[in-house]
């Protein structure tokens, strides 16, 4: 989990900006949807953003070849995949979180309700 | 294709031990291969006491590998690189890695792809020695680095690393000669020799007989006399397994009329040159299977 984390926090280093793009993309296409009310194509934008974020993080470790520095490094390609699927849920799934409860909150929208109601 | 076989070495403890041949000889495979980038086909590796397809965290602990095409993370600064392997290596020393930045004048705030290939290597070695390995895997580390940078990289894996085994493929013939105790050597993925340095420089000499007159070479030679040659009265070959004894009583034989006899030591360069060359004219006129000369 030590290693997991700490790959984690370099992919995050190294990426940070792509990570920054997203969450500004993410939070306008929430102000155009719940605000405005108006129709842009940034959930589009979004998808690409977090395809070539997911993507760049992969290649942060590249799985093909034979010259990779972590292939000769005490960190097995479970430590690295489970880095991997880390990135993707602090970078995609729980900035996600934000957005969707706000526009919920703004809807008058408690999910809890719905099931309550059966 | 094979890219080796029946390649056979037992690399001591302890010991500083140089695989060494020409381009695609099977060097850099032969390390891949130990370190489980690559699987054999057949046969099988040991590092460390355990198989080499079953290496896992805990032998890579041990392990330091420094190539000379390995891909680094060169977006990294020194000083993020240093404290971003440390955390990979249970056994990671502050006070070495400090001393090997101090040691290899390493710039921390520079990244890695602003650094020379001499500093890269530095970056690289200092980063594979602060866990104080037991064993060390050098791939080409020489290769295009001035003589001032490969001696203080040597110096620094001898000293710093005294009880390591270190395996290490190089070109650089001379520089080896000087601090490695056990030599093999390939040629197109065979192993024509792996022995202690000083058994090997003990068994090769230069040999040069002068004739009272000019004859051709006699037929028969021992294969272990590589690459005989003639120039009017004084022909020469190298004996591949010299002994000073049985050395007279053959050349005896063979020169009978032999005026004078000079044997010569040989450095290393010289022996390989031979062997390279005596490796090579077989080729073409047998089978594989019969090409290697008796080294």
């Amino acid at each position: 989990m030590h290693l997991m984390l700490h790959i984690f926090k370099k992919d995050v280093r190294r990426l940070w900006w792509g990570v920054a793009i997203a969450l500004l993309i993410q939070i306008a296409a929430a102000w155009f949807d719940a605000v405005e009310d108006v129709a842009v194509p940034l959930h589009d934008l979004l998808m690409v953003t977090w395809a070539v974020l997911l993507a760049l993080a992969v290649h942060e470790d590249p799985l093909v070849g034979d010259r990779q520095f972590w292939l000769t490094r005490p960190a097995r390609w479970r430590v690295l995949l489970g880095s991997k699927l880390l990135f993707a849920l602090a970078v995609v799934h729980v900035p996600s979180f934000g957005p969707i409860s706000w526009c919920w909150r703004r809807a008058d929208f408690v999910p809890g309700n719905g099931w309550r109601a059966f | 294709m094979d890219a080796l076989r029946d390649l056979t070495i037992e690399v001591p403890e302890g010991s500083v031990y140089a695989l060494v041949g020409p381009n695609g000889a099977g060097k850099t495979t032969a390390m891949k291969t130990l370190l489980n980038i690559h699987q054999p086909t057949s046969g099988r590796a040991e590092v460390l006491g355990v198989d080499s397809r079953s290496l896992g965290a805990e032998q890579f602990a041990r392990i330091g590998y420094v190539s000379e095409n390995q891909q680094m993370p060169e977006w990294m600064k020194v000083g993020y690189f240093l404290s971003y392997c440390r955390e990979f290596y249970p056994e990671w020393h502050d006070e070495d890695a400090a001393e090997l930045v101090r040691l290899f004048d390493l710039p921390l705030d520079r990244k890695l792809r602003h650094l020379s290939r001499g500093m890269r290597m530095k970056a690289a070695l200092a980063s594979s020695l602060a866990y104080r390995p037991k064993l060390i895997l050098l791939d080409e580390p020489f290769s295009g680095l001035d003589v001032l940078v490969r001696e203080q990289l040597i110096e620094s894996v001898l000293d710093r690393t005294p009880d390591a085994t270190v395996f290490l493929s190089s070109h650089d013939l001379g520089e080896i000669e000087s601090f490695a105790s056990h030599i093999a050597y390939l040629h197109e993925g065979r192993l024509l020799f792996a022995e202690e340095m000083a058994s090997l420089s003990a068994r090769f000499r230069e040999i040069e007989v002068t004739l009272g007159e000019p004859a051709g070479l006699p037929d028969g030679l021992p294969d272990t006399w590589l690459i005989p040659e003639q120039s009017g009265v004084v022909a020469g070959f190298v004996d591949s397994r010299f002994d000073s004894d049985r050395h007279r009583a053959d050349i005896q034989r063979f020169f009978p009329g032999a005026r004078a006899v000079t044997e010569r030591v040989m450095p290393l360069r010289a022996i390989i040159l031979a062997v390279s060359k005596a490796a090579q004219p077989a080729k073409r006129v047998r089978p594989r299977s019969e090409v290697m000369p008796c080294i």
